[in-house]
């Protein structure tokens, strides 16, 4: 094996490798002097596929809803490839390439699938806004749309209800919204949250057959899929930055274990590293299958 | 591809050619399901406008009951657009119905000629409908809901105390219609056939807008505005367009409505009047344009002709909003979508092959 | 300036009024995120029932009580059987009780006719003092409907900030659902809320009759009146409901007293400002 897949995937990225896809400089952000993130930088590299974990609490959410744009910073800035866009509302970020999924999944549950999925087609252009065309009129929209869902495992699912699809169905969905709208920096918020063995089989495989030139930020507790998706990752505690770094040293750093495994009596032990409830098992960085990278 | 399909059959078939005989039926049912699922509206259709045509030719009460239906059909199918679709349900509909019609009574008042009072009049009602859409996409669900009550309240009660303007509860009496050469309004047949034509006319515009790329969003809107916020839709720009083009369509029906009465009075924007409409888009179905123009039917029913027979109409009136909501909130129109879904599982499954 | 400080006196009773009504009419949509409509006809319904109680008993108060107790069952009944059909759609129970003012309007129209009514007060209320400042002659009944409003007012603030009961409730427009998940029974907090704003309402109703009066389509001004509040003091918000009350019947009774052409629309300056500046009222919480 000449180059790991993570360096395969940085060739894939192309020219402008110079300016990190996504990077915070010092991000702050308090509720009511209660800092829930403070002075996190990050840089992802384009192509990178880059995860955000830390016990509960520990910002994830609040981390990741400032890349987004849902919330704004008390200090610090964020950058999309170079560009800030700290003061950017969602939408306009959307337009630069920033996509997002939901961990409530957001999907248009009374719509069906292949109105789910033309509206996020259309979302970007101006056709949106356009008035007395019948939109089943825009082949080119409405067969993309198809061949999405063909790809990602919704074949045959166009004409159901959203509200009609399973729980895993509805989650594929939601990582197809946000890949309609063509970004090149995705965030996933936990999408294997609340699935079943099989149905997190299925999103690591959705997650894993993603352009190599799309960027992934993603907040996951779910160590199997972490680690059969992401190449690097930071780690956060009560709001601050442990560390940043490939997969590998992250598993093997001991101010991560002691996170984990917690002080005395206050451990925390599960199988997959980083949930609550759950099966005792191994603490992260023991040795597995194939640990030679992810 | 049926008779292959007749394993997965559950009845037990006793002979081939019993099975035979059976498929055969199916294929039969199948075809009149289908051309049916596809004949019903268009024909539907063709039925209700023969007969509104025929109604309208006459120049008596039926007549006139027509006209107000489909005057107000018109009201109720805006409020449709906004509410069933960009889940914006308005209190205040009545209000700018009034506008509509206020607007080219005071202009004739003023001296401008038919044909100009009309432009004033939809003129007022777009720069209402731009103005006050800035404060009303600020506010959604019940808020949104409140603050068209009070606008409308407002709009009555700027009809009812603004005497030097309005000539107050007397009302504004309309004299002359528009003409513009063969088409005369001041003419009985020529006013219905055109009411006729432009209730048409815009239930088409908004069924054809509710199939549009922009409408689908409006339903997004409806569904779950911050996704498709995040999908890159400017949401707030979306229900402000959907509001100035609901706004304009129900001034619409205020010009037609002092047209056909010639008359108009506070009362016809009064909180009763709101209520009303809300009744005929609950009613007709919330979300079908075409449910709404039905509610309307219903409900002018209800006011001219069972208010002959039923003192306590009003009662009845509200009892039957309620039941609605409670039994049936899909309306009239919901029933029908009940049916036609019906309709598609039994086609489905007889393609398929299997028994319906 | 005495005709200013009358006024002033007749907008702060005005509020009081409102106040009465839209308390009840915050707190129900707070707790439960129900929109009751058919507030403004229990208000009326209420003033209607305590006329013909004092018409029957010739007792001001018994009018008062028997108005107050009797819309506290009616919304009792309500709350059991239609709110709680409809389950938590805001927008069904919105349209539902929107129906239920044309069943009130039709009855009480069907009962005491379409002429307006109005409610004298007994004795020493009916009359009219001299008040110590500019020597001005106000009537006393106003006097006292401002008098009960404050003492109400600070009733209810006791009720919420000072007891346990109160502190269910403020906890359940907070958060519904962890108030029920602490094992307090919610039925019952909605059942009292929701009797609480009847009672309310249909006391305002009484008072609302001496001075107002009664009469067709005084549910819809009411009703009006109580929205306005709202949306300046913010939904689901006690104290915006009386900040409100005091903007609202000033605005009003200023402006029907110097600008009587647009009165009606003046209301609309305080609502839309509001609704620019500051979307979820002036002590909302800004909406989720």
């Amino acid at each position: 094996m000449t180059t790991t897949p993570a360096a395969q995937r940085k060739d894939a990225a192309g020219p402008g490798g110079a300016s990190p896809a996504l990077a915070a400089d010092h991000l702050c952000r308090r509720f009511r002097g209660v800092a829930a993130v403070e002075d996190v930088s990050l840089r992802v590299a384009p192509g990178d596929r880059f995860g955000i974990i830390g016990p509960n609490g520990a910002g994830k959410t609040t981390l990741f809803n400032l890349l987004s744009g849902e919330l704004r910073p008390t200090s610090g800035r964020v950058a999309l490839f170079g560009q800030d866009i700290t003061a950017m509302r969602p939408y306009r970020r959307v337009a630069l390439g920033l996509g997002r999924t939901f961990q409530i999944t957001r999907v248009f549950s009374d719509l069906t699938v292949l109105e789910n999925l033309t509206l996020a087609l259309h979302g970007l252009s101006r056709t949106k806004l356009s008035l007395l065309r019948p939109w089943r009129s825009y082949r080119s929209v409405t067969a993309e749309a198809a061949e999405f869902a063909a790809k990602f495992g919704l074949a045959g699912r166009l004409g159901a209800i959203a509200s009609e699809l399973s729980h895993g169905e509805v989650r594929e969905l939601e990582v197809l919204l946000a890949l309609a709208l063509k970004p090149r920096v995705l965030l996933l918020d936990e999408p294997a949250a609340g699935l079943s063995p099989a149905e997190r089989v299925d999103i690591q495989a959705l997650l894993r057959s993603l352009p190599p030139e799309l960027t992934l930020v993603m907040v996951e507790h779910d160590m199997d899929v972490l680690r059969g998706v992401v190449d690097s990752a930071a780690v956060l505690h009560l709001g601050a930055l442990v560390v940043q770094g490939p997969m590998r040293e992250i598993q093997n750093d001991d101010r991560v274990r002691e996170l984990y495994l917690g002080r005395a009596g206050a451990g925390r032990r599960s199988a997959r590293g980083l949930r609550a409830p759950g099966p005792p098992g191994l603490p992260p960085g023991t040795p597995v299958e194939g640990g030679g990278g992810p | 591809m049926t008779g292959a399909g007749g394993g997965t059959s559950t009845a037990a078939t006793p002979s081939g050619g019993g099975a035979a005989a059976a498929s055969r039926r199916d294929q039969l049912t199948l075809a009149a399901l289908t051309r049916s699922r596809r004949l019903t509206g268009p024909a539907a259709g063709a039925v209700v406008g023969v007969v509104l045509i025929l109604l309208l030719l006459g120049n008596g009460f039926t007549s006139t009951l027509v006209l107000d239906m489909l005057v107000y059909a018109i009201a109720a199918m805006s409020l449709d657009f906004l509410g069933g679709y960009a889940g914006l349900i308005s209190l205040g509909q009545a209000g700018f119905l009034g506008v509509g019609a206020y607007g080219v009574a005071i202009a004739e008042v003023h001296a401008y000629s038919p044909w100009a009072a009309v432009g004033i009049g939809l003129g007022v009602v777009l720069a209402l409908g731009l103005i006050l859409g800035i404060v009303a996409v600020r506010v959604k669900g019940i808020s949104f809901v409140i603050i068209t009550l009070a606008m409308g309240q407002v709009l009555w009660g700027l009809a009812y105390q603004w005497v030097g303007l309005s000539e107050g509860d007397n009302g504004i009496p309309l004299s002359t219609l528009p003409s513009i050469g063969p088409i005369d309004l001041n003419n009985g047949l020529t006013l219905r056939m055109t009411v006729l034509a432009v209730f048409v006319v815009i239930a088409l515009l908004l069924t054809t807008i509710t199939r549009s790329p922009f409408g689908l969003s409006l339903r997004g809107v409806r569904s779950n505005e911050a996704r498709l916020a995040a999908l890159g839709y400017r949401t707030g720009l979306h229900r402000y367009l959907a509001w100035v083009i609901a706004v304009f369509c129900t001034g619409v029906a205020g010009v037609l409505y002092v047209f056909v009465n010639q008359l108009i009075s506070p009362t016809t924007m009064n909180f009763s009047a709101n209520g009303l409409f809300v009744l005929m888009v609950v009613l007709g179905g919330l979300g079908s344009i075409w449910g709404p123009a039905l509610g309307a039917v219903v409900i002018v029913l209800f006011q001219q002709e069972l208010s002959l027979y039923v003192s306590r109409w009003q009662t009845l009136m509200g009892l039957t909003l309620i039941a609605v909501v409670l039994f049936s909130p899909g309306g009239f129109w919901g029933l029908v979508r009940a049916i036609g879904r019906r309709r598609d599982a039994v086609i489905a499954r007889l393609q398929r092959g299997g028994t319906p | 300036m005495p005709q200013f400080l009358a006024q002033t006196l007749n907008g702060l009773t005005l509020a009081g009024i409102i106040f009465l009504v839209s308390s009840g009419f915050t707190l129900v949509f707070g707790v439960m995120r129900v929109t009751n409509l058919s507030h403004g006809a229990v208000y009326l319904l209420g003033g209607y029932i305590g006329y013909s109680v004092i018409g029957v008993t010739h007792n001001f108060f018994y009018g008062l009580a028997a108005a107050a107790i009797a819309m506290a069952v009616f919304g009792l009944l309500l709350e059991r059987t239609l709110i709680t059909w409809l389950g938590r759609s805001e927008m069904s129970e919105l349209l539902a009780t929107l129906g239920l003012i044309y069943v009130i309007d039709d009855v009480a129209l069907a009962i005491w006719g379409g002429s307006p009514l109005t409610i004298n007060l007994p004795g020493i209320l009916g009359r009219s003092s001299t008040l110590p400042v500019d020597g001005i002659v106000y009537p006393n009944g106003r006097i006292f409907i401002l008098g009960v409003s404050i003492v109400v007012a600070l009733g209810l603030y006791y009720l919420l900030r000072r007891t346990r009961v109160g502190a269910i409730i403020r906890a359940g427009v907070d958060d519904r659902e962890m108030v029920s998940a602490l094992g307090i029974n919610v039925r019952r907090v909605f059942s009292l809320v929701f009797m609480l704003g009847a009672l309310l309402a249909g006391f305002a109703g009484v008072l609302g009759g001496t001075v107002l009066g009664l009469y067709t389509g005084a549910d819809s001004d009411i009703l009006l009146f109580a929205l306005a509040v709202v949306i300046v003091g913010g939904l689901g918000s006690y104290e915006g409901a009386i900040l409100g009350s005091i903007v609202i019947g000033l605005v009003d009774t200023y402006g029907t007293a110097y600008f009587p052409a647009v009165a009606y629309s003046i209301l609309f300056i305080p609502v839309i400002g509001v609704l620019l500046v500051r979307p979820q009222g002036l002590l909302g919480r800004p909406t989720t």
